[in-house]
């Protein structure tokens, strides 16, 4: 191989292993929903519990849906159409959970 | 610009592999007071028991046929046959080199917490007061009804837990039983006689250079509030969370690190339940939990009990850097229903070491 054949592929190999980085890079932070990114800024007032389904996942995600729907029948409260977040957030207003 | 857009415009534009690395990781947060925990040099972690019951179609049974989740745990009369518990053995050595045990938890059955503290020495450990500091991460069933089989061995053994304690705890605790439409559910016949720290969640309580406990005041169901999270910082590595349940949810315990704790941006790990697919069921929304723990970068991620089977699969598959187990668990006398031969939890018997 010629040195200038072989200067000419070490720099395409740079480049391709740039683009790869970078490739990987923007996926991190197009990928991170708004919530986390809040909390990782430490945006005043957010990354609280039931601002997002990422900060209250392990009561609003870790149990199905029909646990949430029993409760809020038993509270008389509407939740066909309703988010589970909002359900969670309203049975603990009211002190339920 | 708000940052976020800025990271996303030159997450496009740039250029040089080198800066990947150092934008890859979160930001600082804003210096400002934080807790300076000290410093260990590793932390052992040995699954005692992560199988807090055997049969999850059962245990969701029990809570649906006596009112639902918001019902008292203490006013349902659950199948005895499905208890098993949770409890976990951290060493901590120090940077000269002593070794600090502390007990997590005590389970729920007496009768598998009693197998599984001989397996593990750990009654002669408390005994001996080797282990002389139990963390109780939370009051539920699973965590703290076995808490007979730790006092049998030590009753004056400290014990921090979160302040949230209801009378019945309190009864169970000091020596008692608690009865569920005629049945017996829990028993104690060692009162309680050591000190009894009550934590809340305005301090970091400090148990040794390296190690700290926080308690969360979030909502849990079958009426329990509150959970302590073990902080261990291990010089040169990072922040490693210990949890029971981890009801606080994992972000918002790394996100605690790097607000309060000093050194808290660098995240090494965590280990325990994480309380995510519960059921195993699984909602594409926590898809964005996998997501969100990338952003954070952690190197070595220890799970099981509450996390879900399903979930720390897909985290793997997703490039989280899930410790894989072993098979030890099968040498147990008893296997949770959903274990799987993707080894994706450390399960009974298993250790990890941050």
């Amino acid at each position: 191989m010629k040195r200038r054949e072989f200067f000419r592929e070490a720099f395409d190999e740079s480049i391709r292993a740039a683009q790869k980085g970078f490739l990987s890079l923007q996926e991190t932070f197009t990928e991170v929903n708004d919530a986390v990114q809040d909390v990782m800024d430490d945006t005043p007032g957010k990354g609280e519990f039931f601002d997002s389904y990422e900060m209250s996942y392990s009561l609003t995600l870790a149990y199905p849906r029909d646990m949430f729907e029993q409760m809020a029948r038993d509270q008389g409260m509407p939740y066909e159409g309703v988010e589970t977040i909002e359900l969670a957030d309203e049975l603990c207003k009211r002190g339920v959970i | 610009m708000k940052r976020r857009n800025f990271l996303k415009a030159m997450g496009a534009t740039a250029a040089g592999v080198g800066a990947a690395a150092t934008l890859g990781a979160p930001s600082k947060a804003f210096a400002r007071g934080k807790e300076d925990i000290g410093e260990c040099k590793s932390l052992k972690i040995t699954v005692l028991t992560e199988t807090s019951w055997f049969d999850n179609d059962q245990f969701k049974k029990d809570i649906v046929d006596n009112g639902g989740a918001s019902t008292n745990q203490y006013d349902i009369p659950w199948d005895p046959k499905n208890a098993g518990g949770y409890a976990t053995l951290l060493e901590i050595e120090q940077l000269d080199g002593t070794v600090n045990k502390l007990l997590m938890d005590t389970g729920w059955s007496n009768e598998w917490m009693d197998y599984v503290y001989e397996r593990h020495g750990i009654d002669k450990m408390i005994a001996s007061k080797e282990i002389d500091t139990m963390v109780l991460t939370h009051w539920h069933l699973d965590h703290f009804w076995g808490i007979e089989s730790t006092l049998k061995h030590n009753d004056k053994i400290k014990i921090y837990a979160p302040e949230t304690m209801y009378p019945e705890d309190e009864k169970l605790l000091y020596g008692g039983k608690n009865e569920a439409k005629g049945q017996l559910i829990n028993k104690n016949d060692v009162p309680f006689k050591g000190e009894l720290v009550k934590t809340n969640p305005k301090q970091f309580y400090k148990l040794y250079p390296g190690v700290a406990i926080k308690e969360f005041d979030v909502p849990i169901l079958l009426r329990v509030r509150g959970e302590n999270v073990v902080y261990v910082n291990v010089k040169g590595k990072g922040i490693v969370t210990v949890t029971g349940c981890c009801h606080p949810g994992l972000l918002t315990l790394y996100s605690t690190a790097r607000r309060q704790i000093k050194g808290g941006d660098q995240i090494y790990g965590c280990y325990g339940g994480l309380h995510i697919s519960l059921f195993e069921n699984w909602d594409p929304k926590m898809d964005d939990i996998i997501k969100g723990a990338k952003a954070f970068n952690p190197k070595k991620m220890g799970c099981n009990h509450c996390t879900g089977w399903v979930w720390a699969e897909n985290a793997a598959k997703a490039g989280l850097p899930i410790v894989k187990g072993t098979n030890e668990y099968k040498t147990y006398p008893r296997q949770s229903a959903v274990a799987k031969d993707s080894n994706v939890f450390l399960t009974n018997g298993d250790t990890v070491v941050f």
